[in-house]
């Protein structure tokens, strides 16, 4: 289970501190998918990056009741849009690689993926495309034969095609023990994806629903991300009127 | 995945020193081979000019110390942005590892070590062909291999490159090493960039000095120690391991 309580984080700067990070509290099961949404600043990824120990941070966060240190922090990986593979390194290298660092690497699994998308194998990941890189970094991430997955972004610049792969891919490949922790706002694509849903704004998190409450309640994902927002669906015309009018 | 409190599984330190390899190994021999083809010609020319009565006259005259410092600074560059890029762009795949940032900090100070010391090896034995070239050229009395460690002597460079007989000018020259290596592996910060410039320019001014310690090596002993110091408070005072 990966636990997190009060955890609070703030950037200094010249012009003081910024509460990125509020007394944030939750749960993750092992085995969930869950997706995190909020709108930009809200703090998702500075939640990903304390999670990883990349950040400092106030809190706790727990990792089947331990702290994670240098010795279990094997336990999670990490896809995110800003890239974490080595640009110079081709997909072999990188799998000899975390071969060495990870022992439970799966390679049967980043063959079949690296065959299923078509990325070669002794290419310099930097000379692939921007889609090819998102792939690839969601690939490693998927290999490292981490219990938690973490994703902050993975898809953007992908297209919605290949989005649609991604989605039904992972979901052939995830065993039951492993658990993704996804951060998006392609809410209405990973609807079907995830099983849960955790809602941050402004540092705190303001909703955390599971799918099937959803279905019970007949609303969609996007509609509930919307509700607890506060999204106004006029605003934009009120807004063109004045505009218009003025 | 983890390793013990003071050891680190061989294979894992082999793996890191790979993937520094494969970010700036090429580019540091690149350096090196445009460094040796850059002396020889300037050796040559100034041997074809009919300057220079010594090999030592010759290699001071051809001002190949000049080569050497801006191969040193394109190295330290290599090393500091491949480094630098290596801790931004996948900063969260190497903080996954079971290594430690200090680990990973001392492996890279290890390698950065290794390449400038290859620098200095090659420079060493460039020279050593150089002297020789020129002994052929303006011929002389002495036997070559006499000659060879004379001009060792008489040449300021050379002899600050390979101090033979003088412990204080190889204390000044780990020194130097210890420095940049750890220089180069703290990254392109707004900070370790004005630490590594600070270092570069005093080695660049006050490298070449008389044969015995003097004061510019203390001053220089002086600098080093405090980077090596600096650099190593900042690592092991950082506050996400």
């Amino acid at each position: 289970m990966l636990e997190v309580r009060s955890l609070k984080k703030v950037y200094h700067g010249r012009m003081g501190g910024v509460e990125a990070l509020r007394g944030v509290d939750f749960r993750i099961g092992q085995g969930e998918i869950v997706g995190l949404f909020g709108e930009n600043g809200a703090g998702k990824t500075t939640l990903l990056k304390s999670i990883l120990g990349l950040l400092s941070y106030e809190g706790e966060i727990l990792l089947d009741g331990e702290k994670i240190h240098k010795g279990n922090i094997g336990r999670l990986s990490f896809a995110t849009c800003e890239h974490s593979f080595f640009p110079n390194l081709t997909p072999i290298s990188h799998r000899d690689f975390y071969q060495m660092h990870f022992g439970r690497f799966r390679d049967k699994r980043f063959k079949a993926l690296m065959d299923f998308f078509e990325l070669s194998t002794k290419t310099a990941v930097k000379n692939f495309s921007a889609g090819q890189q998102n792939q690839f970094e969601v690939i490693m991430a998927l290999c490292q034969g981490a219990d938690y997955i973490l994703m902050n972004e993975p898809f953007v610049g992908n297209d919605l095609f290949n989005r649609e792969d991604f989605y039904k891919v992972l979901l052939g490949i995830l065993e039951p023990e492993e658990t993704v922790f996804l951060s998006t706002h392609l809410i209405g694509e990973v609807e079907k994806f995830v099983g849960r849903g955790i809602l941050l704004q402004k540092g705190r998190v303001t909703g955390d629903v599971t799918t099937l409450e959803l279905e019970e309640q007949g609303r969609a994902l996007t509609d509930y991300v919307k509700e607890v927002c506060g999204y106004r669906p006029d605003r934009v015309n009120r807004a063109l009127e004045e505009l218009t009018q003025g | 995945m983890t390793e013990g409190k003071g050891t680190i599984k061989p294979h894992r330190a082999l793996s890191i020193w790979a993937l520094l390899a494969r970010c700036s190994i090429f580019n540091i021999f690149a350096v090196f081979t445009v460094m040796v083809l850059m002396e020889t010609a300037c050796v040559y020319g100034y041997l074809e000019a009919g300057q220079g009565r010594t090999p030592a006259e010759v290699i001071s005259g051809s001002r190949i110390s000049l080569i050497f410092f801006g191969a040193l600074g394109l190295v330290l560059l290599i090393l500091a942005r491949s480094q630098g890029v290596l801790r931004e762009k996948s900063g969260s795949a190497m903080g996954r590892l079971g290594l430690s940032n200090r680990r990973i900090f001392c492996l890279q100070a290890v390698y950065n070590m290794l390449c400038l010391w290859m620098l200095f090896m090659v420079q060493i034995w460039a020279a050593i062909g150089l002297v020789r070239l020129c002994g052929e050229r303006i011929g002389g009395s002495v036997p070559a291999s006499f000659g060879l460690f004379l001009t060792f002597y008489q040449s300021d460079f050379l002899h600050c490159l390979l101090p033979m007989a003088e412990t204080g000018k190889w204390v000044r020259n780990l020194f130097l090493l210890a420095a940049l290596s750890l220089g180069a592996a703290g990254g392109m910060g707004k900070r370790g960039c004005a630490v590594l410039n600070l270092l570069f320019v005093v080695t660049a001014v006050w490298f070449v000095s008389p044969i015995g310690i003097n004061f510019l090596d203390l001053v220089c002993m002086l600098v080093y120690g405090g980077a090596i110091a600096m650099n190593l408070w900042r690592q092991f005072h950082s506050h996400v391991q």
